[in-house]
């Protein structure tokens, strides 16, 4: 059943492509569709990590929202500074599949004020962040007086 | 009349968007990771918003919108991570 499953939603992936590529859902354009689909090589669907997968399509529906936020959060900045730091990788791309590990790396790297520059280790991205200079500037001093 | 309205609303942000992220590439001081971050809001936010008054203006051609959504969302944040990482690597 499980396979079945994955079966489906890769089909549904290809049939919507076609869909979009044609620009057209008429009966015989998803029948010429339908039948290029199954010519198309499966591959190993059954590896495929649903549990994995679902969870991080659905977190990029809030996409649009953080998108927005981040990029007047940036045009505010005006003295930016570079902010490197490590962010978890999420556990569900830890675990094994490749989908989830891209789609983690997307939602990351898709908002204006993060950017995934590398895979510092395998439970953390290396991610540059920018920050206001002002701001850095007076977290630190606090500090520094308190010594 | 208001759909048109709300079309060119966000056809002028996405066009401010544009030029707001595309300016810092000419200014020097900025670094190779700060001009990504504003090409992001250029390319991405700025395109997908001029991408949605488009949208609103001429729903006919919503599925070469969607392509053309879906194609810039990808190709954009893969070129940013690819940038980012080259740039990043130590010399």
């Amino acid at each position: 059943m499980a396979n079945f499953t994955r079966l489906t939603l890769v089909l549904l992936f290809r049939i919507c492509c076609w869909c979009l590529v044609t620009s057209s859902i008429e009966t015989t354009n998803l029948l010429i569709g339908l039948v290029i689909c199954f010519l198309i090589p499966f591959g190993d669907f059954r590896r495929l990590k649903m549990h994995a997968l679902i969870p991080e399509i659905l977190l990029i529906l809030r996409l649009p929202y953080d998108m927005m936020k981040e990029c007047f959060e940036l045009m505010l900045i005006n003295d930016p500074i570079d902010n490197f730091t490590e962010e978890k990788v999420n556990i569900r791309a830890t675990s094994g599949s490749k989908f989830a590990e891209f789609f983690d790396l997307f939602r990351i790297t898709f908002t204006p004020m993060s950017l995934v520059t590398r895979r510092e280790n395998s439970d953390a991205w290396r991610v540059h962040l920018v920050a206001s200079a002002s701001e850095v500037e007076a977290k630190v001093k606090p500090k520094e007086s308190n010594k | 009349m208001t759909i048109t309205f709300v079309s060119y609303a966000i056809l002028s942000l996405g066009l401010y968007f544009w030029i707001w992220g595309t300016l810092p590439i000419l200014n020097k001081e900025h670094s190779i990771f700060y001009k990504l971050h504003t090409l992001t809001v250029a390319d991405s936010v700025g395109s997908l918003l001029i991408v949605v008054a488009l949208l609103l203006l001429a729903p006919q051609y919503w599925p070469l919108l969607l392509v053309t959504a879906i194609s810039l969302s990808l190709w954009n944040t893969i070129f940013s991570y690819i940038l980012g990482n080259i740039s990043d690597r130590p010399s």
